[in-house]
């Protein structure tokens, strides 16, 4: 007998409640922020397939779920699903800071560290990102309600950051379990950083990660998420980032693992000149249920956007892409250009995809496109003809699919890891949810 | 003809053209030449009266009116034609609907009845053998997946059919291969007569190797620095621009 | 301000054509909506029980339901209890209804809009249901179809002289209980037409229907049905206009088409509503639900609208494409100019195997227009080798306008073959530019572009339809764009 969503919200509110670790030591300020994003999340409750934007993905796997607020771990027993990297990172096992595993930097440019000491060390750098939340969806209020940690970043104006900085999401559940961890990144005027998240993990967790991320004037930033949870979990992320005039941002979104997963990321170009390119690659097998909004908002003149979305569903898997781009009446010679392009491969497998156009004024190009398809049947022939095997030639289709979003990504280590990811997930007739091992040289 | 005196204009504060002298007379065909950058399309825009152009100072007459007073489908109806370096693409209009308004247009100006149907094709099917084109071509979009060539011939069979009285050919050369180079030149040579004016914009010599013009002019950083006969062309394909002083006065 | 704006902005206003009010007695019913009222309606048109029992249970399911909220438009609550809901003009002696006992104010008024229903007068081969606010008031052509068998009348007459063939497929497209406006509808419809074509009948003349609202205070809620048997052939026009003024009034159509075996069906519609004055006041709320069912293998529906009038114009024409080798097409220009609203697009729904259906919408916005395309394309399990193709694109003449696209595309069968492009611009500078060199004025080059970018849908509709329309969006486009 599956509870109703109203009795699942309230279940929740006062189980986590009961079990959060935070309460008695949180400043005065930052629990009165909570008791509103309680407040709110009492009002909202968990979305249902009634509102617009949650149509396509039921939280009805959920619903029966008792979920704990998830404790912290041994280092060790996270250890094995953190992956070898170079220079700087910060990790969080379920949701709480693992300074053993993590490599912080010791300088005036620019900082890593835990959320929850920067709440309580330099708490006015953190207004931006927790004053005013945008708390669009009961998840984003119950991550802002329940955080124990998550990750503070930021680059002062100027700073260069020569290293990609890693920031690694461990799960590891004995029971259900569910995790918050809340990032918040402000990149200064011209500072410039390539950021990649991770996220990994094992059992039954659902991992609800909500991020603000700040770019100042004409500063530049790289991201990166790879979002590679267990087969049994869940992943649900709210990612907003603003940029103020002439910010760039490129954004690279993998969505790999997890049973169900849900990404909304969005961004606003506030100011003239801000621009982003956004690309996304979804793989979805077995059951898995993987949907991504995005929400690209042109608030100001002379800002631009482009968005490419590739997703290949095999099995029974789902993916969905809500592609949402308004240009608001001021903002005069924008530009925005989207694709989507789905392959199906399976007769059981499903995708949905949703590119939006809002416009509103005239001194603007914007065009989109969107295809589903099943893999090109001359283009099989063909390699056939020329001597392949008929499971490496849909190897190959598939992987040149994916090749326009993995061609995109600019740091020429990562594209060979990813592509290599992406290459044994598509070729692998046995399929594994964890893709951590790869990551271990 | 055409008589322009001491022409400047900026594009916003930018000085493009900086005091033109050029008098072009009946039946006269001027080239003029120049290096990129120099300042030759901005010229024919300004001639054709396209917004965003400043003229500081100077002015222009063509045949006896300020051409700079009238708007620019006054200035079409008055004779005046450009074939444009770059024709625009017109999504769903069909060539022979523009064609026949756009000649319409000029015919009730001129105070003559205006075309049917049937005699307009007659018309337009004798002029599309002359610029060796197929009647399909016809019912296509305007420039809609034309190839540079096809653009280039649709300018000129536009020309032909509206017989003007000046003709600014804007870099109509560029970008066409030697079959498509003769056509195009075959077509403007058939428009050579006494009461027509010619004006050739072209970075290269090789147009006027089919069309041969009366005078030529070197347009270098805003300002006509050299004018000449038609041998000045094969100077300047022999030993390029720099041999001419930028500085040097005007020797006509 | 660039050429185009300028030119656009400086585009003298020009008036709603059919604004003109008829002097015409009319039997009314008490405004307001009840059990009462329906029961009513369908006294006057002597109809069969079970149309009444029909009309109940909508109205009773009706009033469980909310107004929709998820399109894009914005309109005040509209107060159901201030409406009338059926106004006839009053016959002239009860004698069976012939041209010569209409009122001749009524053939007049007709005349005026250009539809002139004395059968000598008519354009040959094109028979009209002409509409005038709650019923049908003349059908033109019907001896000679009937010899083909075509039966075209007012849906109130067929109802009562083919009541089977009304209730086998009445409501089999859209049910009374599908959407608030349909159930709306489904409980008090007047009047509308209803066609049947028998089996292999190509039918020898379009047939269409004029829709004219004309008393105050009133709404239209008309129901078409048309039915084309296995191997029949039609096409179907319509047409329809509404007095100036400053209220509001409500228009809430619901149209069913089926296509069995290898028939074909072809709707156009060119809706020129009166959309309100220059400031937004006033103008018919269009809230239109259209249906077609390829319910046979092979069949085709088109739809093709060009969409002008209207204050707020909220309708789907939509394909079930059920029968294999199925076709449905949607054609729509639709313009939104001074403070109009338009939330319009298509539902493609692939059931069978080998079904196609091409999307091709053009939106112009023009002053503060709202103009919105919402597709549904959505591939069922079943529908292996579906194909379809959507073109979407809009254009924006003025800062103050709005575009928006809305495509839905669900696919659950991996051999469906799904392609959609969307593009929005304005009219290029350099575009107006290249035609002013060629000698055309700046207005005409606007209407030439903007006529350019609707051809691929003006195509599709019948030839005097097609100049109608173009004619149609230069008045649109120079009322609104001033």
């Amino acid at each position: 007998m599956t509870r109703s969503h109203t009795e699942t919200a309230q279940a929740w509110l006062s189980g986590f409640q009961a079990e959060f670790t935070r309460k008695e030591t949180d400043l005065a300020w930052l629990g009165a922020l909570r008791n509103q994003a309680r407040a709110t999340f009492q009002k909202q409750g968990l979305p249902t397939t009634r509102t617009e934007s949650w149509k396509y993905t039921s939280l009805a796997p959920l619903l029966d779920t008792e979920y704990h607020l998830a404790q912290t771990e041994e280092e060790a027993a996270a250890q094995p699903y953190v992956p070898s990297t170079e220079g700087f990172r910060i990790v969080l096992v379920n949701g709480h800071f693992a300074p053993g595993l993590s490599r912080l930097p010791q300088t005036e440019e620019w900082g890593l560290m835990s959320l929850y000491e920067a709440s309580r060390l330099t708490p006015g750098r953190l207004e931006d990102h927790l004053l005013h939340p945008n708390l669009e969806s009961g998840f984003s209020s119950l991550n802002e309600a329940f955080w124990e940690d998550g990750v503070f970043l930021y680059l002062n104006p100027a700073a260069q950051v020569k290293e990609p900085v890693w920031i690694i999401c461990v799960n590891v559940a004995h029971q259900a379990s569910i995790s918050h961890p809340r990032l918040a990144i402000s990149l200064g005027r011209h500072s410039r950083l390539a950021l990649i998240e991770y996220h990994v993990g094992q059992g039954p967790y659902l991992s609800n990660i909500r991020s603000t991320i700040h770019l100042d004037e004409n500063a530049h930033l790289d991201y990166l998420r790879l979002q590679c949870e267990h087969p049994l979990a869940h992943h649900i992320a709210d990612i907003e980032f603003t940029q103020r005039a002439g910010a760039t941002l490129q954004s690279h979104s993998f969505t790999l693992g997890g049973a169900l997963s849900r990404i909304s990321l969005s961004t606003c170009l506030s100011d003239a000149k801000a621009s982003c390119r956004l690309f996304g690659l979804m793989l979805g097998q077995n059951h898995q249920h993987q949907d991504e909004h995005t929400h690209i908002r042109h608030a100001a003149a002379h800002t631009h956007s482009e968005e490419h979305y590739r997703s290949i569903q095999d099995d029974a898997s789902h993916g969905i892409f809500c592609g949402r781009i308004k240009v608001e009446a001021g903002a005069l010679q924008c530009t925005a250009k989207q694709t989507s392009h789905n392959l199906l491969l399976s007769p059981s497998a499903e995708a949905t995809t949703l590119p939006q156009l809002e416009i509103l004024n005239d001194d603007i190009t914007c065009s989109h496109g969107a295809t589903v398809g099943q893999l090109d049947e001359t283009a099989l022939f063909y390699l056939i003809s020329r001597g392949l095997d008929p499971d490496e030639a849909r190897a190959l289709l598939k992987q040149a699919f994916a090749k326009t979003i993995l061609d995109s990504i600019p740091n020429p280590a990562l594209k060979d890891k990813i592509s290599r990811l992406i290459q044994e997930k598509l070729g692998q007739p046995l399929r594994q949810g964890g893709a951590h091992v790869f990551f271990h040289d | 003809m055409l008589d322009i005196r001491n022409l400047h204009v900026a594009i916003g504060d930018k000085p493009i053209l900086k005091g033109i002298d050029l008098q072009v007379k009946p039946g006269e065909v001027h080239a003029i030449m120049g290096p990129n950058g120099s300042g030759k399309s901005t010229l024919a825009q300004v001639l054709a009266g396209r917004e965003g152009y400043h003229i500081t100072a100077g002015e222009i007459r063509y045949e006896q009116q300020d051409l700079l007073k009238l708007a620019p489908e006054i200035r079409a109806r008055e004779g005046l034609f450009l074939a444009f370096q770059y024709p625009v693409e017109i999504p769903g209009v069909t060539n022979i609907y523009l064609l026949k308004a756009a000649l319409n247009a000029r015919r009730k100006h001129l105070g003559l009845p205006e075309l049917d149907a049937i005699d307009f094709l007659q018309l337009v099917k004798d002029k599309l053998k002359l610029v060796n084109m197929d009647e399909a071509f016809l019912y296509r979009p305007v420039n809609e997946g034309f190839s540079g060539g096809e653009k280039k011939r649709n300018e000129i069979l536009q020309m032909i059919l509206l017989e003007p009285k000046l003709a600014l050919l804007d870099e109509t050369d560029s970008g066409l291969d030697i079959d498509a180079l003769k056509t195009v030149s075959e077509g403007v040579n058939t428009m050579r007569d006494p009461a027509r004016s010619i004006l050739l914009i072209t970075h290269y010599q090789r147009l006027l190797d089919y069309i041969k013009p009366d005078v030529v002019h070197v347009l270098a950083q805003g300002k006509i620095i050299h004018s000449g006969g038609p041998d000045l062309a094969r100077t300047l394909e022999d030993r390029g621009y720099g041999w001419l002083d930028t500085d040097q006065e005007v020797a006509v | 301000m660039n050429t185009a704006n300028r030119e656009i902005d400086t585009l003298i206003n020009r008036d709603y054509a059919y604004g003109f009010e008829s002097d015409i007695e009319s039997d009314i019913a008490p405004k307001g909506l009840s059990e009462d009222i329906i029961r009513f309606i369908s006294a006057k048109k002597q109809e069969p029980d079970f149309l009444l029992e029909w009309r109940l249970k909508a109205y009773k399911h009706w009033l469980t339901m909310d107004v929709p909220t998820w399109s894009s438009v914005h309109y005040p609550p509209i107060d159901f209890q201030d409406i009338i809901y059926y106004s006839a003009p009053k016959p002239r002696g009860d004698g069976p209804k012939s041209l010569d006992d209409i009122d001749p104010e009524l053939l007049r008024t007709y005349d005026r809009l250009g539809i002139p229903l004395k059968e000598q007068e008519l354009l040959a081969g094109v028979a009209v249901d002409a509409v005038f606010d709650s019923v049908s008031v003349a059908t033109t052509f019907r001896k000679r179809l009937a010899q083909e068998g075509i039966i075209f009348c007012s849906f109130s007459e067929a109802a009562r002289t083919h009541p089977n063939l009304v209730r086998q497929y009445m409501g089999s497209v859209v049910s009374y209980m599908d959407n608030f406006y349909a159930t709306l509808n489904s409980a008090v419809f007047s009047d509308g037409t209803f066609c049947y074509i028998p089996p292999g009948v190509k039918c020898p003349m379009e047939l269409s229907t004029y829709f004219r609202i004309n008393a105050k205070n009133s709404g239209q809620f008309e129901r078409t049905l048309i039915i084309a048997d296995k191997g029949a052939r039609v096409s179907y026009l319509e047409g329809c206009t509404a007095p100036m003024r400053d209220e509001n009034q409500l228009h809430a159509a619901v149209v069913e088409l089926i296509a069995l075996d290898d028939a074909e069906i072809k709707y156009s519609t060119v809706q020129n509503w009166y959309p309100g004055d220059k400031n937004g006041q006033g103008g018919i709320f269009n809230f239109v639900t259209k249906r077609g069912d390829c319910r046979g293998a092979r069949s085709k529906i088109s739809w093709t609208q060009v969409e002008t009038g209207s204050a707020i114009t909220w309708k789907y024409p939509s394909v079930i494409l059920r029968g294999e080798q199925s076709t449905g097409e949607f054609y729509s220009v639709a313009l939104t100019n001074h403070f109009q609203q338009a939330d319009t697009g298509t539902k493609m729904i692939h059931i069978g195997r080998d079904t196609h259906s091409t999307i091709v919408s053009k939106g112009i916005s023009a002053g503060h227009g709202h103009n919105a395309y919402r597709g549904l394309v959505k591939v069922l399990k079943g529908a292996q080798g579906a194909r379809n193709f959507s073109q979407c694109d809009s254009l924006l003449l003025g800062h103050e306008c709005a575009a928006h696209t809305f495509p839905y595309i669900e696919v659950k069968n991996p051999t469906a073959q799904i392609e959609h492009e969307a593009t929005t611009s304005r009219i290029g500078d350099d575009q107006l530019f290249y035609c002013m060199q060629r000698g055309l004025s700046a207005e005409d080059a606007v209407s030439m572009i903007v006529n350019g970018f609707c051809r691929e849908v003006f195509k599709k509709l019948p030839m005097e339809f097609a100049v109608e329309a173009q004619k149609l969006l230069g008045v649109s486009l120079e009322g609104s764009i001033g």
